[in-house]
């Protein structure tokens, strides 16, 4: 397979887990507020 | 929920983009392969963002140095957290890209690698410094001070020492503007590296936003424990 698009599935890979990681945080923040909050 | 949706498909886009599209650099002047210049498009946009977070960084801490408010001084510092971490990030492909076309990932006679490594050790030194002093109050006065004096530092160091010492660089030149100012990349190449700019700057914003989120309700834990 061509180099360029083993590296360009490399860099989505880690773009999707850095994306899902922060949308986990940005719940876990959220209820964390709301903890606060309560 | 939306412009989160729109930053992952902007970003996938540009990933997509950057690889599947001719290499932004002319193969006919191209040092090594032309394909190492592809990682343009991602650290260009990493060492904006780490010059705009020490930016945000200096603002916070004159914030603070007026008000007293502890809220700037969080901000401050969590501004320098991700400004050293986007700092590291473009150290680190500027490195790939440096073994790919010069053939080592280091050369201390690169005056761009030099600027970038004594950036980082003083922003360093300001975490370190943060952790040395136990009062809230004594820490916020001094990391604002500190932080003024560093994001001048780093405008020096990313921005003029580079220009003063181009002879000791070997980065490519004109890469985004001319002497004149004047865009000198390509329609397709162009579209690419702004979007990239422009996903970078808003990923840094929600990661911003994220931290300065989770510090503030760390220092509120603290305060209810006292």
């Amino acid at each position: 397979m061509n180099a360029n698009i083993v590296v360009m599935i490399v860099t989505l890979l880690v773009w999707l887990g850095v994306f899902l990681y922060l949308l986990s945080l940005d719940r876990k923040v959220r209820k964390l507020d709301r903890g606060h909050e309560n | 929920m939306v412009w989160k949706i729109l930053l992952f498909l902007v970003m996938t886009a540009v990933i997509i983009g950057a690889f599947v599209t001719a290499s932004p650099m002319n193969p006919a002047i191209s040092v090594g392969s032309p394909d190492a210049y592809r990682i343009f498009y991602f650290h260009v946009p990493q060492a904006w963002v780490a010059s705009l977070s020490f930016l945000v960084a200096m603002y916070y801490s004159i914030r603070y140095l007026q008000t007293r408010r502890m809220a700037f001084d969080i901000r401050a510092a969590a501004a320098n957290r991700l400004g050293l971490f986007f700092a590291v990030i473009a150290t680190v492909t500027g490195s790939i890209f440096a073994k790919m076309t010069w053939g080592e990932f280091w050369n201390w006679s690169e005056i761009r690698e030099v600027s970038i490594f004594l950036l980082m050790v003083i922003y360093g030194a300001y975490f370190a410094l943060r952790s040395a002093v136990a009062d809230p109050d004594k820490r916020a006065s001094l990391s604002a001070v500190t932080s003024i004096l560093f994001a001048m530092a780093a405008i020096f160091l990313i921005f003029v020492l580079p220009r003063m010492y181009a002879e000791f660089s070997q980065h490519p030149s004109d890469s985004v503007v001319d002497e004149e100012g004047q865009i000198t990349m390509g329609r397709t190449v162009a579209l690419i590296f702004f979007s990239s700019l422009a996903a970078f700057t808003a990923l840094y914003v929600w990661m911003y936003r994220l931290t300065i989120r989770v510090d503030e309700t760390g220092h509120n834990r603290t305060l209810e424990g006292d």
